[in-house]
């Protein structure tokens, strides 16, 4: 088993599956992920992702790698609805800050729909090559094409979008690398300091991506690709 | 090669920047079927003037038709872009899809290709590049040379006259270098198209029938490599330096070991060694 960008190479029901279904499925996931009130429906959900995730047969190291990287988006959130989530009697209180009970199962409620999300759109990713996922949008918005909905652009749009993602990944890995070397910026203990050098590594990747989608665009535009396009309409040389 | 002249350009003058022209009157002609080499420094206008043959860019000022349409005709734009197709410099910027066949047939689509067609020739294009069987794989998989013939087939699935590539070799390998060489190579044999082929490689240069030398917005020089290349004050004052064969043997001249004019390619060199 190897991985490419988001993907993993593996046979699996869920490997197997249409893109377009699997489309559906995460947005059907996802929505009842946010529907999960009490902690009954909240084993349920966890079970369900569980078994998918063995299904998938992804492994768990693959399927939880984002969470790790959103730990301190997790805490925050976590934080920030204990310490302001203030109905009822706070078990602590410092000036504004209020630490509640109902706040923190709030906070954790909202970080475990949070992860389930995150898992079952890392098992799509997993099980879905960039062209599948790009074919599934295409055959999701077919039927729109006939409410005059520019389908095609919307997918080919997708679909660039989404082949440029293993681009802009190894650029910014390049870039971290590259600051590493001279300041040590996110090898730097604090949050501050980490946060202060993903700052810094905005502004190059935006550029990167700005200058990659102006070659992209005179590349397409090179070939004949326009917006309002007419089939034919390049006169008698058609290649046939 | 025919005589007819297949692109021809006068006086192309191009500004990005109000009064500050990147191409000051550039002049060329170019025979059907020809493969010219277009060399200068950064800034020198090799990749406006390309942009121009393509019709990426507005004609501001001069003349430019490419197989008898003119560049400033707005409603045959398409059409020109059909005719004369690009390769850009780097290869991964170039791709619509990740998969090698679509991105292959996106440009006989656009052209109004009826979806088989456009397969068809898409296959026939990667055929053609030394590619056949790779259709389905993924275009982050293959190495900068495959990708940049993936490019390649691209453009030649639109069967264009002229073809032009802008410094395509220049984030490839040696290896990747030599397949596109080839690939672009068979393109000419086998479709007679004509290559205008903008680089910093004077290797690559030496191997055209015509060198076209730009400075400041302008052609300087054109002529067989034989005679561009060899002249060491023309290419110095454009910023360029001669190839490392003509380095080489200018080195063997003055210590006396060789004497004559200089070859430009090693198959030259070696030729001149042997006899």
């Amino acid at each position: 088993m190897r991985t490419f960008g988001g993907y993993v190479w593996a046979d699996s029901p869920l490997h197997r599956a249409p893109a377009a279904a699997k489309l559906v499925g995460l947005v059907v996931g996802a929505a009842l992920v946010l529907a999960v009130r009490g902690p009954i429906t909240l084993a349920a959900a966890l079970v369900a992702v569980a078994v998918l995730g063995v299904v998938s047969r992804v492994g768990w190291r693959r399927l939880l790698a984002p969470l790790w990287g959103m730990r301190w988006f997790l805490l925050v959130i976590v934080a920030l609805n204990a310490l302001l989530f203030s109905v009822s009697e706070p078990l602590f209180s410092l000036g504004p800050l209020r630490l509640t009970l109902p706040g923190i199962e709030r906070g954790l409620l909202i970080a475990a729909r949070t992860c389930l999300i995150v898992v079952l759109g890392a098992m799509l990713t997993a099980t879905t090559t960039p062209q599948q996922v790009v074919h599934g949008v295409r055959e999701l918005l077919k039927p729109l094409a006939r409410l005059g909905v520019p389908t095609e652009t919307a997918a080919l749009a997708v679909g660039v979008t989404v082949q440029f993602v293993p681009t802009l990944l190894r650029e910014s890995r390049q870039l971290m690398r590259a600051q590493e070397l001279r300041c040590g910026g996110f090898a730097a203990r604090g949050i501050m300091r980490r946060a202060v050098s993903y700052v810094r590594l905005l502004v190059p990747v935006f550029v990167c991506a700005v200058r990659r989608a102006d070659e992209l665009s005179r590349a397409m535009e090179a070939r004949g690709y326009r917006v309002d396009r007419r089939r034919g309409a390049t006169g008698e040389r058609g290649c046939s | 090669m025919t005589d007819e002249r297949i692109v021809e350009a006068r006086g192309v003058t191009h500004a990005y920047v109000p009064g500050r022209p990147t191409l000051s009157g550039a002049s060329l002609d170019v025979r059907r079927g020809e493969f010219v080499a277009i060399v200068g420094e950064n800034g020198s206008g090799k990749t406006t003037l390309a942009r121009h043959l393509n019709a990426l860019i507005p004609l501001q000022a001069g003349e430019l038709t490419v197989a008898g349409i003119d560049a400033a005709d707005h409603g045959r734009v398409w059409e020109l872009r059909r005719i004369c197709g690009m390769v850009f410099q780097n290869p991964e910027n170039q791709f619509v899809s990740s998969v090698v066949g679509e991105d292959v047939a996106f440009g006989p689509r656009n052209f109004g290709a009826s979806e088989g067609a456009a397969r068809r020739v898409a296959l026939e294009a990667l055929a053609s590049v030394g590619l056949p069987g790779f259709e389905r794989r993924d275009v982050h998989e293959l190495s900068g040379g495959q990708q940049q013939r993936v490019a390649l087939a691209g453009v030649l699935a639109s069967e264009p006259d002229v073809i032009v590539l802008d410094e395509a070799t220049s984030m490839i390998d040696p290896r990747g270098r030599d397949e596109l060489v080839a690939a672009v190579r068979r393109a000419r044999v086998e479709r007679g198209a004509t290559i205008i082929w903008i680089t910093h490689d004077m290797e690559l240069a030496a191997r055209a029938d015509r060198v076209v030398v730009m400075r400041a917005g302008e052609v300087v020089a054109e002529g067989a490599p034989e005679r561009v290349l060899t002249d060491r004050e023309l290419l110095s004052s454009a910023g360029l330096e001669p190839p490392l064969v003509v380095r080489t043997w200018g080195e063997l001249v003055r210590r006396g070991v060789a004497s004559g004019p200089a070859p430009v390619t090693v198959e030259g060199l070696v030729s001149l060694l042997c006899s």
